[in-house]
């Protein structure tokens, strides 16, 4: 698998989740009337101008939910206070860039994306990955997973409950946010840029400066260890027999 | 055959490449015999439509959850913008 071409390895996963993209339906009902009842302006966000902008506005319509985006991304709450502070205070230095076709909050969140990005891919050259030893927590995490013959040691899956109309629920998106901080952060950082930011593939690896196998290994590591998370959470069966 | 690190290996890069028809026929293989392999290859499939969840979290729920922020900090922010 190491020997196929750079793009060619990637054409066809990024392809298929591509197509499986925006257009992942096989969601409940109610989830996508959610997801139709937030479209681009929220109703509290009023359609400013330059002119009528004034700092404390900006603070009391945006702080809020920028705070809860970045929380959801970074899992530390001082580094999401940080990256929240440099977007407000950046994009406030440059609003008259700001075209008023667009959302203030769509630009702020845009902006603040970027700064997550920015702030991962930092730590990721703080701390590159070595040939050596790519993820040193994450070969704890399969050293708990599997013994050495590669059988399920402690851990094996259990049946889950169909989450249906949890799915919903507070609890359920406080479960899934809770796990992210869970297992080892280089983990959750490259499964969050994939799976909730979602950057295809080769975005991560040139955003990250890490190689395809690596990034797969550590897709399988982060996805086994928020499996279990996720099943202890009670995801899987209502009494917790395991084995 | 492959062991269960391998299939639950090639359960995930199924989410990430195109597999090739050899790896697709072991992984089919081993989780035709294996109900643990099986249940992860559901499960992460699954997992992949919980997580995309909190890329679609209205501002109303993103609020919820960025509100405990400090009051200082709050107040920092502000001072940031006026100067």
């Amino acid at each position: 698998m190491r020997s196929v071409p750079w793009d060619d390895e990637f054409s066809a996963g990024s392809r298929k989740s591509g197509k499986a993209g925006p257009a992942r339906t096989d969601f409940s009902v109610s989830e996508s009337e959610e997801s139709t009842s937030e479209p681009a302006a929220p109703a509290e966000a009023p359609a400013s101008t330059a002119e009528n902008l004034s700092p404390e506005r900006w603070v009391e319509d945006h702080l809020d939910v920028l705070m809860g985006y970045a929380l959801v991304r970074v899992h530390n709450r001082e580094v999401a206070e940080d990256l929240v502070q440099e977007t407000l205070a950046g994009a406030w230095f440059a609003r008259n860039q700001f075209k008023t076709r667009s959302s203030e909050r769509t630009w702020l969140i845009g902006i603040l994306k970027r700064k997550i990005v920015d702030h991962f891919r930092r730590q990721w050259r703080e701390r590159p990955a070595t040939e050596l030893s790519p993820d040193p927590e994450g070969d704890e995490l399969i050293a708990a997973m599997f013994d050495e013959k590669g059988m399920w040691k402690d851990h094996r899956p259990q049946a889950w409950e169909d989450p249906g109309r949890a799915m919903q629920s507070r609890e359920f998106v406080d479960a899934l946010w809770r796990c992210l901080g869970d297992i080892p952060p280089r983990l959750a950082q490259v499964f969050m840029l994939r799976e909730i930011e979602r950057m295809s593939g080769k975005e991560v690896c040139q955003e990250l400066n890490v190689r395809p196998t690596n990034l797969w290994q550590m897709m399988h590591r982060a996805r086994l260890g928020l499996r279990l998370c996720l099943e202890k959470a009670g995801f899987g069966p209502p009494s917790g027999s395991s084995g | 055959m492959l062991t269960c690190r391998e299939t639950t290996r090639l359960a995930s890069d199924r989410l990430e490449r195109r597999l090739s028809i050899r790896e697709w026929l072991d992984l089919r293989t081993h989780t035709l015999v294996c109900p643990f392999c099986r249940r992860f290859t559901r499960q992460v499939r699954r997992m992949q439509k919980f997580f995309a969840m909190l890329s679609r979290l209205d501002d109303h729920r993103l609020a919820e959850i960025g509100q405990q922020m400090p009051a200082d900090r709050a107040r920092m922010v502000r001072s940031a913008l006026e100067t």
